[in-house]
């Protein structure tokens, strides 16, 4: 009796250390993919949860314009690919070992590959630019989703 | 022109998309205009920012053997300096069995339970989660460009890497790990000027993105 009295208390200790491991990582991404120029022009009105942080991050760019949008989420270790222009696409991962409070995100677009660790919640933008200073800009919001136990 | 309609013309003056009055115009107010000199340095300054190269062409930069190797060395020098602790005539799981007034075998018997019953209850929990506010948008949008096959799927790789740009704080902090570029090259502009600017990861090619390519919804 005392042998299965303590088996029970063990599981209910470890219940939730053990459902804690056993589900990945899973966070939600939202990419907008924005055409900037310097010459004259407007923030597209798509863009206004992305105004400030443009304008600010952006300084020598006037113009921006909404291209694509797209929101999906990625478990660790996989792999979405979502389309920027054309036939451009964007990889989108979501890698183990990222530290406390950040997401370990890898993107492969083109032949342009990087490893970013940003902050939970956090934006993020990978920029193409071309000679004569257009510019063709993507923001990536990264959030991870708080685990759910479903059956 | 006043000064704010000469600014919003002083990046296209430098990449000399201006036609020939317009430019003129330009010049006569930058050679007058305290305030719109003061804005062509800023954006000069941006751009040679920008310009400057951090990443050479081709670079491929990976640092994730630095870390190990200070590991191992803080490794041998602890097991050199720290005698190794005496063991115990009695083993934990010994004294932790007559802590409960068990016998070894009930323990044993007793952690097994609770494997089993962990195994039973918190697998099937593993293999389903529940759809998100993103899945059910994505779903209502069309066709998912989730990976159908298991080529697409990317091996996870543990890897503790050397930080090559820190945005550190700010509700965008965000570090560059790793960054692979076959042409043009790369530059981390981080948010040192201010801690909620976003990281912007420059990719600079040469050849102009062309804007009609990007207009079909």
């Amino acid at each position: 009796m005392k042998t299965l009295a303590l088996a029970i208390t063990i599981t209910l200790l470890l219940i939730p250390v053990a459902s804690s491991a056993a589900e990945p990582e899973r966070a939600s991404f939202d990419v907008t993919v924005i055409d900037a120029k310097k010459t004259p022009g407007e923030v597209d009105p798509k863009l206004e949860h992305l105004k400030d942080v443009l304008q600010r991050s952006f300084k020598g760019y006037k113009s921006f314009r909404q291209v694509n949008r797209a929101k999906f989420s990625v478990i660790e270790g996989e792999t979405h690919t979502t389309t920027l222009v054309a036939s451009q696409e964007l990889k989108v991962s979501l890698n183990p070992g990222g530290a406390k409070g950040f997401l370990k995100v890898r993107l492969v677009s083109g032949d342009l590959k990087t490893t970013i660790d940003v902050k939970d919640g956090g934006l993020f933008f990978q920029a193409v630019r071309g000679p004569k200073g257009a510019a063709l800009v993507i923001a990536i919001r990264a959030t991870r989703v708080v685990k759910s136990r479903a059956r | 022109m006043n000064c704010e309609q000469i600014q919003e013309h002083i990046g296209a003056y430098r990449d000399g998309e201006l036609d020939t009055s317009t430019r003129a115009s330009v010049e006569a107010e930058l050679a007058s205009c305290e305030t719109c000199q003061a804005a062509y340095r800023e954006l000069e300054a941006l751009e040679a920012l920008v310009e400057r190269a951090v990443l050479e062409p081709a670079a491929s930069v990976e640092l994730t053997g630095f870390t190990d190797e200070v590991m191992a060395r803080i490794a041998v020098e602890t097991s050199v300096k720290s005698p190794a602790p005496e063991r115990s005539h009695e083993s934990l799981f010994d004294r932790l069995a007559a802590m409960l007034g068990l016998d070894a075998r009930s323990l044993v018997m007793a952690g097994a339970l609770a494997a089993a019953a962990i195994a039973w209850g918190v697998w099937p929990a593993a293999q389903v989660t529940s759809p998100t506010p993103e899945d059910v948008v994505r779903a209502a949008e069309g066709p998912s460009k989730s990976p159908a096959n298991p080529s697409d799927k990317v091996a996870p790789r543990p890897r503790r890497g050397m930080e090559l740009e820190t945005a550190s704080a700010g509700r965008n902090a965000a570090s560059v790990q790793q960054v692979e570029v076959a042409h043009g090259r790369v530059v981390i502009d981080d948010n040192a000027d201010d801690p909620d600017r976003p990281v912007v990861v420059w990719h600079i090619v040469g050849e102009e993105v062309d804007p009609k390519a990007d207009v079909s919804p």
